[in-house]
This record gives structure tokens, sequence and C-alpha cells, in this order.
């Protein structure tokens, strides 16, 4: 099967001549459809850079991103804005739901604004609405919602437009651990029952302990990286625990 | 240091103080000049009367001027509250480094002084450098010749200026330093993350609002029709209550109503960014409707002062040629019975006598005198000497309230005999009349009431006058038989001498007109100069044997003065509140669009191209503008119809020129305010 994602060397520098910093030092890597791939590191180590990169909204200085077999880095002005919200679905930290329109409308903006007609616009959000088990609050604007509930209403406009691949940026940033769980669970739910091919950064291994594969990343380069195969979540958290350790994220081995 | 912090705050801030600041650098501008109009009376070629009108102006502008400087000052109070808000967080950064709130508010009071000296220079300078150009303007509009050039600078308006305006900016910062006082820290550190609460507006609720504002407004548009601004009575109030307090429900319940309306669109409102686009604009018309409705009522006061002062300037100005075709007139009431004896008062050729006895002389310098009696009927219970026969039946055709036109039909009718009518026509130049025996004819020229005269001519309205059964000549007449500042002649009968002489009328009033030898054309200024000095206030107290003296030269100047006057004023009224709203929309536009960035970042995240945010910008923009001053059209457009009928009174009116004047004056200055809001929220974007 051909690959969604394909990153071929890129490399990111910022500042110049005297100052030069790599936030992504030669990346490469490849993502099957239907994968739940997490990319894990520190604060620095250059995963947002990286997901800023693949999501198009920043440049790469040197390599090459393709998506469904579209190269992103040539891609410019409205054919870019085309490509995003065909093939990219977006979640963000902060939720970053319109606070004037209502749930249902915040779902049917990424339908909207791609011009698919009316009709089927209702049909697409209820029944998302109904998997991501977020009906009850389809009338209710951002304020009178919880932080779950707003992250599942964010995964829901992601994921409606039906992308190549949706980007998730620290999801569980904001939320307590029992809303974390029933998002994560909602992730799950729409990368195994609807087959979507989620890219996901975190720095917390319980949620990193969601995913089927894992990269890690330090001072912008490849350091390891985790397949879950069989072994369960417990202990799939485990190993990540151990290399989170080993990578000094949590402070043991840093001397 | 404090002053080096506010002066680089200034600087920072200029993208959004740019607006605000052109806004008062024109107020001050327009202030300065109008008030600087004294002062051109230096290189003006003027007389004693158009001094006088000149002093007139003065007044009135001086009178406007106050109020003037509380619009402007409410501006830059809003203006200056708005642009703090944005910079709480900046103000919190202080607080945190240990700053004292006295502190803070010195920069903040610096910063004002800063923008308000800027302003007030920048104003002065404009005010100055173009009061020059407005001199030529008035010595345009008052008909006289400028003297030479000479640089005109008036101080007494420089200082008002700069008097009123540090009240104000005083004003402004006594606001700011209460306003830090009172803030916390927290909340200015969070301000930009607050959410506005969203009221959640039941459906039906706003549509009963927005029908009860509909039948508001109407009721309101129905009353002033009604009463025709002819008198403040419980109609006009009621009126003006109804007109503002339904421009009020409107607001609050416009946004809910039109969302709900495209909401029962599907394929309209699911369609691009329009969801979007309709719910900024719903939650920004649903925090704002008050000062919404205050804009719409300004505008509203704006460009009905603006169009209606344009129509009465061209009204006063207009048609004189028709008016004075005498070099004099003298007026005299009478509003005598009829006695049976000729008494010689009655005479308007007695006026003449007398006036020779007090040493004027008038028929050795004449070219024609031309005497006219106006005769009636006083407290007659025959119909047929009142102007009912006429008015019935055809109120329709006068622009006049019903209320007025029922009054009127109890007005005596006057009549001229043909004699001294035909030796007016001869003596101005016209063809002779003539008229049967059983004929009268009818004499009018005052725009209201013109049309229910032909009509009558047409129909041949009979009337029954000394027994005898009498129909119209075939023409109406509209020569002005004496010299008037407008064409007021309400409708007189010519009928021939016998009928009146058999009908024992009583003497309304007598003209005497004069046209002077062609020699003597600059007769009219001794003359005037003579009636002063004999019967004005300085001097022996002689009774005066006329009421009025109108001559062509005096009419023409006054008119041009008056027209000068009304002009002046509707042109600093309405241009300073127009700006002054137009500010108030951009300001509230440009700080709303800068709080919006985050979303359209991330609408362009989620795929929307910069064609799709602009426009949405674009689209929020031209709405939130157009709601306003759509309903101010509205108002205006029937404040301006009645109004008109007022001012028709004064004599024949061209309102659409007036109003296609102002509605493009409306429209560059708006979409001036309008192109600059857009330009200033795209280049945020970036």
């Amino acid at each position: 099967m051909k690959p969604v994602l394909q990153v071929e060397n890129i490399e990111k520098y910022y500042g110049n001549k005297g100052n030069l910093t790599k936030a992504v030092d030669r990346i490469s890597f490849q993502v099957e459809p239907g994968e739940f791939i997490g990319i894990m590191g520190a604060s620095g180590s250059g995963k947002t850079t990286l997901l800023n990169c693949i999501s198009t909204i920043d440049r790469v200085t040197s390599g090459h991103i393709l998506i469904d077999g579209m190269d992103v880095t040539k891609l410019k002005g409205k054919h870019l804005s085309k490509f995003r919200r065909e093939q990219l679905g977006f979640i963000f930290q902060d939720f970053n739901l319109l606070d004037t329109l209502t749930a249902y409308e915040n779902i049917a903006l990424a339908l909207t604004i791609m011009k698919v007609p009316a009709k089927e616009i209702n049909e697409r959000v209820k029944s998302i609405a109904e998997r991501l088990m977020i009906t009850e609050v389809l009338e209710k604007y951002p304020y009178q919602m919880s932080g779950g509930q707003k992250q599942r209403v964010a995964s829901a406009r992601a994921i409606v437009s039906n992308p190549s691949l949706i980007l998730a940026d620290e999801p569980t940033g904001a939320l307590d651990s029992k809303s974390a769980r029933m998002l994560l669970d909602s992730l799950d739910t729409m990368n195994v029952e609807m087959n979507a091919t989620i890219l996901m950064v975190t720095h917390d291994a319980f949620t990193a302990s969601y995913c089927k594969r894992i990269l890690f990343i330090k001072d912008g380069k490849i350091f390891n990286e985790l397949i879950r195969g069989q072994d369960s979540r417990k202990q799939f958290f485990d190993r990540i625990i151990e290399v989170v350790t080993l990578l000094g994220g949590d402070s043991t081995n840093v001397f | 240091m404090y002053s080096k912090i506010a002066l680089s705050n200034v600087k920072k801030s200029v993208r959004d103080y740019t607006i605000y600041f052109l806004t008062l650098t024109f107020g001050i501008c327009l202030f300065y000049m109008f008030n600087s109009i004294h002062s051109q009376q230096a290189v003006l070629k003027i007389n004693e009367d158009q001094r006088g009108m000149m002093e007139l102006l003065q007044m009135m502008i001086s009178g406007i001027s106050i109020f003037i400087a509380v619009i402007l000052g409410l501006l830059i109070v809003y203006a200056n509250q708005f642009l703090m808000k944005r910079r709480h967080k900046e103000m919190g950064i202080y607080l945190l480094l240990g700053m004292e709130k006295k502190q803070v508010s010195k920069i903040l009071v610096i910063e004002t002084l800063f923008i308000g000296i800027f302003a007030l220079i920048a104003g002065l300078a404009a005010g100055i450098f173009l009061s020059q150009g407005l001199a030529v303007l008035t010595a345009k509009m008052f008909v006289v010749k400028m003297k030479e050039f000479q640089f005109v600078f008036s101080m007494s308006a420089f200082g008002q200026t700069i008097l009123y305006f540090a009240v104000i900016f005083l004003i402004v910062m006594i606001f700011n330093g209460i306003s830090i006082s009172k803030c916390k820290l927290i909340d200015l550190l969070n301000s930009a993350k607050k959410n506005q609460k969203l009221k959640v507006k039941n459906l039906w609720l706003s549509f009963i609002l927005f029908v009860i504002s509909i039948a508001c407004i109407g009721t309101a548009y129905h009353f002033i029709k009604n009463n025709g601004m002819m008198q403040i009575d419980t109609e006009f109030k009621m009126s003006i209550l109804l007109g503002i307090v339904g421009t009020f429900l409107f607001f609050l319940s416009l946004s809910g109503f039109l969302l709900r309306l495209a909401k029962s669109n599907k394929t309209f409102y699911y369609r691009g960014l329009n969801m979007f686009i309709l719910r900024q604009i719903n939650s920004k018309i649903t925090t704002t409707f008050v000062s919404m409705t205050m804009l719409c009522l300004m505008m509203f006061l704006a460009i009905s002062a603006f169009a209606t002062g344009m129509g009465m300037a061209a009204t006063v100005k207009g048609n004189l040629s028709e008016t004075t075709l005498f070099d004099y007139s003298f007026y005299k009431y009478n509003y005598r019975n009829y006695k049976a004896e000729k008494g010689e008062e009655s005479d308007s050729m007695f006026l003449l006598k007398q006036l020779e006895k007090d040493g004027i002389d008038i028929s050795s310098h004449a070219k024609n005198i031309t005497p006219i009696d106006i005769y009636f009927q006083p407290n007659s219970k025959d119909s047929y000497m009142t102007i009912r026969p006429f008015l019935s039946g055809r109120e329709e055709l006068s622009a006049f309230p019903k209320k007025q036109i029922e009054e009127a039909k109890d007005m005596p009718l006057v009549y001229i005999k043909l004699s001294d009518y035909n030796r007016f026509l001869k003596n101005v130049g016209k063809k002779q009349l003539k008229l049967a025996e059983n004929e009268y004819a009818v004499s009018c020229n005052y725009d209201n009431i013109e049309e229910v005269y032909k009509d009558a001519v047409k129909d041949q309205q009979k009337l029954i006058l000394d027994g005898k059964t009498m129909k119209p000549y075939k023409n109406i007449l509209s020569y002005g038989y004496m010299n008037s500042p407008s064409q007021m002649d309400a409708g007189t009968l010519i009928v021939n001498d016998k009928v009146i002489e058999n009908m024992k009328l009583g003497v309304y009033t007598n003209y005497l007109s004069i046209n002077w030898k062609d020699s003597e054309k600059g007769y009219s200024e001794k003359l005037d100069k003579q009636l002063k000095s004999i019967y004005g206030k300085n001097s022996s107290k002689k009774k005066a044997p006329y009421n009025t003296a109108v001559s062509k030269r005096g009419v023409y100047e006054q008119s041009a003065g008056l027209s000068t006057i009304i002009t002046y004023i509707a042109i600093y009224i309405g241009t300073v509140f127009l700006i002054t709203c137009a500010a108030v929309l951009a300001l509230q536009q440009l700080s709303e669009n800068a709080d919006n960035i985050p979303k359209y970042r991330m609408l362009r995240k989620i795929g929307a191209d910069s064609r799709m945010i602009r426009g949405s910008i674009k689209a929020q923009i031209i709405i939130y503008f157009l709601i306003p001053l759509s309903l101010a059209l509205v108002h205006s457009y029937v404040g301006i119809t009645t109004a008109s009928n007022v001012i028709s009174t004064l004599g024949h009116m061209n309102i659409a020129d007036a109003v296609i004047k102002s509605l493009i004056t409306v429209l560059v200055v708006y979409g001036g305010y309008m192109i600059a809001t857009y330009a200033g929220s795209k280049s945020m974007l970036k």
C-alpha cells in the first residue's frame, strides 16, 4: 500500500549564519494508511516544528514531504489552502473553536469552506457527532461546554472532511485526566472504526500509549522508534517510560 | 523616562491611532475654520447689513460650537477607552514589573497629551491654511468682492479651539486615571483571553421585538407626517420618542432576526464563510446595540441637517429675479373694513404722499410707480369670500398637512382691481390682461398651493361674486406684484374694478412699488439711508407711514447672507457628526478585527484561503457600516420630505439637488472610512 505520509530528509533551520539553530535535522519516516503514530520529545526537541512543516503551516529549509503522493513543499498560495482543507485535519491543544459558532456550526465550517452542499453537511455532521458521542452538545456554544467536549468537537471538525491525515498537536494538553481519556478513546474510535490516519505530537507518556507506533525526537533528530505490536497498553506505556527516561525527558540520565 | 515610554508607545500604536488621529485633526480643523469666519470680514468688501449677517453667523457658529465640542469630546473619550482596552495586557505587565498605578496612569496621561498636542497642532495648522480658502468661498456666497489678499488669522478662534480641546483632553486624562486605578492585575493580564459571553436569544423574542420596533418606527413616521413639523405638540413629541425607542429595539432585535432569517436558507447559510460572517456580526451587534442606536440617530441628524440645510440655502437664494420685479417696494398692512367714503388712507398713493410730506423725494427719481391695493371681506359668512371653494376636494394637491388645510379654508380671499393689475403689468413690461365681465383671474406663485389653483382653473371653478356667477380666466398668473424675498403669493383674484366697488370690500394691504430712472439705479441705497434717518430708532421718532420696505438689493443681499449662514451651519454640523460616527464605527471594527486575529489564523489552518478570509473581513466591515446607515437613511428620507414642506413655505425648493449633494458627501466620507478600516484590518493579518 502507498504510504499516506512520506517525510524525506527534511531540515529546518532558524536564525542566520552566526547563530544557526537546527530545529529539524534530517528527519525521514513514513506513515501507512490507518496508522496512529505518535511523536514524542521534550520541549525544544523540534517536534512542533516538524508538525508545522508537515501541516504546511511552516516551510522546510530542505527535503520533501509527500502526502498522498503530493509534494507539499512545492505547493503555494491557493493550492496550499485547497490541499489543507481537503487532505488535512487539525486538532489543537487549545481547541481553537470559534466562540461565536455552535458546536454543530464549528464542525460544519470544515465542510462549508470546501463548498460541500448544505444537505450533505447535515448528514455528515450528525453521523460524526454520534460516533464521538457529542450529539447532545451540538446546539451549544463553546463557552457552554467542558474542555473534553470542546476537544471532541474539534476532533469531529478534523475528521468530518475525510482527510488523508489528521494532525493532532498535544490534544490532551489542556484537559484533565478523565477528559483526556475520553478524548483518546474518541481518537481510537476514529482510527480503528473510521480508519483515520492520525499523527499526534505529545510529551505525555500516557497519551502516547494509545498510539501504534511512536517516534522519539531529540535535538531535531529521530532518537528512537517504538512499535506497540501485540503489547497491552500498560506494557507499551512501561516501554515508553523507559525510553523517556533514557531520553532525559524526566531527568534521570542527563549527566 | 515616562515620556520616553509614552512616546515610543504612541509610535508603536500608530496604526491603531491613525483613523482616530485623522478624525480628531479634521474635527479640530473644522472647529477652527468655522469659528474664524468672523475675522474674514477683514478681507471682504461688505456693507453694514452684510456685516450684521456676519455677526449673526458668528453668533450661531459659536453657539453650535459648544454642542460640536461636546460631540467631539464624546468621540475622544470613547475612542480613548477603546484604545486603552486593547492595551490592558501592556499595562498589566507594567504593574507586574512593580510600577505603581499612579506611574502607569502617568504614562497614559502623557500619551494622551502627546496625541492631543499633535492633533491640535496639525488641526490648527490645517484649519488656518484652509480658512484662507473658506474666505474665498464666503466672498462667493455673499456675492461680494475680496479686498487684496491678506492672510486671515483669528486669534479668538485660535484661543477658543485650544481652550475647548484642552478641557476635553483634561477630562480624558481624568477618565484614564480612574479606569486604571479601578483595574485588577489579573483582569488586565487576562483581558485578551476573555471571551465575550454571548446572550443566547430566543427566536420568538427577537422576532416579536423586531415587529414591535418596526411598528414603533412606522407610527413615529405617521405622526411626524401628520404633524408636518409645523408645531411642537404631543404628536411631534410622541414621534421623536417612538422613533428613538423603535430604533433602539430595532438594533436590539435585528441581528437575531436576520440570523434566523439567514439560517432558514440553508444553502446560503452553509456556504463558504457565510456562517462565520453572520455569527460574527450577530455577536458584535448584540454587544453594541446601544452605540449602534446612538450612531444611527446621529447619522440621521447629520444627513437631515445637511440635506435640509442645503435645500434651504438653495431655496432662499432661488428665483429672486421673479420676486423682485421692482427696485423698491413699500408694504402697508391695513386690515380695514369697508368705508363708504373713499378714505384716503386706504389708498396706496396716499402712502406716497405721506412719504413725500416727510421730505422723502421719490417721484422725481422714479421711472414709474406701481400702487396696488389688496381687498378682502373680513369675517365674512359667505363661503365665496373664503378660499374654501378652491380648497375643498383638492386637499391632496397641497403639500400642507391636513390639519392646516382645514384651518386655511376659512381664510378670506383677497382681490386686486383689474386696473391696478394692468398698470403693474405695463410698468414691468408685460402683456395686458383682459377679463370678460363674468371672469376672474388667479394670481399665485406659492409653491405649496399653486397646484390647487391650477386644478381649480382647469375645472372652471365657479364663484358667486357680487351676485354674479364668475368663471376663471384660462391661465394662472404668477408674477410677483411687489418685491418679496420669496414667492409667497398664495392666491389673489383679479376682477373687474366694478365688482370690487359693488362688493364693498375692506382693504387688506397696500403695496407701493417703484422702479428708478435708468440714470439713478443706485438710488435704493440712498433711500435706505434717508428712511433710516427719518423713521429709524435714533431719529425724531416720526411714525413711519409704511410697515415694511423691501429693496431689490436688500433682498439679494439678505438671501445671499442667509443662504451662507444656513449652508455653513449645515456643513459644520453635518460633517462633524458624520466623521464622528464613521470614526467610531471604524474604531470598533478595527479593534474587533485585532481581537479576531487568532480566529482568522485558525481558519487559515483549517484551509480557508486568503481570498476567503479577506472576503469575510470585507463583508463584515461593509455590513457593519451599512446597518446603522441604512436605517439612518430611511429616517432621513421621512425627515427630509417632511421638513421640505416646511421649507417650501419659504419658496420653491429643489430638494432633489440637495439630497444628491448630501448623499454624495455621505458616500465619500463613509466610503473613505470603510476603505481605511478594511486596509487597516487587512494589514493586521499579515
